[in-house]
């Protein structure tokens, strides 16, 4: 319908004073514009609402890491997260059922889940020894440094304190090089098999 | 596996990969069948890695080909098999009512009239 034919319609209207429904044509030119203002609208929200609701799922997933030691997050975000795209991109299902399957996944995973699979993971790791642990926190060389600090801060080191002394040092050099070398422990237990 | 980790939850993963044993399953669909949250499913199926029952896969495809992350897929070995069973039958016979039960005693139950 080009302008003309429009302005000639509204005058055309206007003169017979032509209604249809109680609304001249203008009235129903108006609406039609503001409907199809309204249905561009509201498939834009739709979208808008699909697009989000579809990323709330992952974003609470994400949450998980908040009780998941960083090392084995790695190690199940990755599997955690290809499942939840299945689950959101299973194009048979309407999209609110897709929200739902998919929060139904990670809703668990957050509240505990991650936090009780870590743990499963944990308790099935070999138990890394004493030495080890106290190498990897440094505390043993701590320990000598401020043992020989201490002790040469004292000017009358009797032999035997000496000698202790010696044997703290030697046994921080020990454990660092410990420190150095992987151990049988180590992520021995988040190893995924092929 | 000791008993105290075969939970209704494990039994019933345990049941479906003994219907078989040679099948692999995606968690979803482990998950729908033996009707497990993923919150009881993600600790156990890693327990059950870690004790030899389970291997777990990576699918084999190209993230950036196919368009999607791969998935992870769960298969049961011989020994996981073995073992499994062995287990929900010792787990079956420790839940048994005891010999001195008067359950033993009554018949099926009486039709309704």
């Amino acid at each position: 319908m080009n302008a003309l034919t429009v302005t000639q319609l509204a005058a055309y209207t206007a003169e017979r004073h032509g209604t249809f429904l109680g609304e001249d044509f203008i009235g129903w030119r108006v609406a039609a514009i503001l409907a199809i203002i309204a249905c561009i609208a509201w498939e834009l929200f739709m979208a808008l609402t699909r697009l989000v609701s579809l990323r709330i799922p992952f974003l609470v997933l994400y949450l998980a890491r908040l009780t998941t030691p960083k090392e084995l997050w790695q190690l199940h975000y990755k599997a955690w997260k290809a499942e939840l795209w299945f689950r959101l991109n299973d194009r048979d299902k309407h999209w609110v059922i897709r929200f739902f399957r998919g929060m139904t996944f990670s809703v668990p995973l957050a509240l505990g889940g991650a936090r009780l699979t870590a743990r499963a993971d944990k308790e099935a790791a070999p138990r890394r020894n004493l030495i080890r642990q106290l190498a990897d926190r440094g505390l043993v060389i701590d320990i000598a440094a401020s043992i020989a600090t201490s002790g040469a801060a004292l000017r009358n080191v009797t032999p035997s304190v000496g000698a202790v002394m010696l044997a703290v040092m030697a046994f921080s050099v020990a454990t660092r090089r410990i420190r150095k070398r992987p151990g049988r422990g180590d992520d021995e237990g988040h190893e995924r098999k092929e | 596996m000791d008993l105290k980790y075969l939970t209704p939850a494990v039994v019933r993963m345990l049941q479906e990969f003994l219907k078989d044993p040679d099948r692999t399953y995606y968690a979803t669909e482990l998950m729908d069948a033996a009707h497990v949250s993923s919150g009881s499913f993600y600790p156990a199926i890693t327990r059950l890695q870690r004790a030899g029952w389970i291997l777990v896969e990576d699918e084999d495809i190209d993230p950036r080909k196919e368009g999607r992350p791969a998935r992870v897929y769960y298969r049961m070995t011989a020994e996981g098999a073995r073992e499994a069973h062995l287990s929900l039958v010792e787990l079956s016979e420790s839940v048994r009512p005891p010999a001195t039960s008067p359950g033993w005693l009554l018949g099926p139950k009486p039709k309704a009239v």
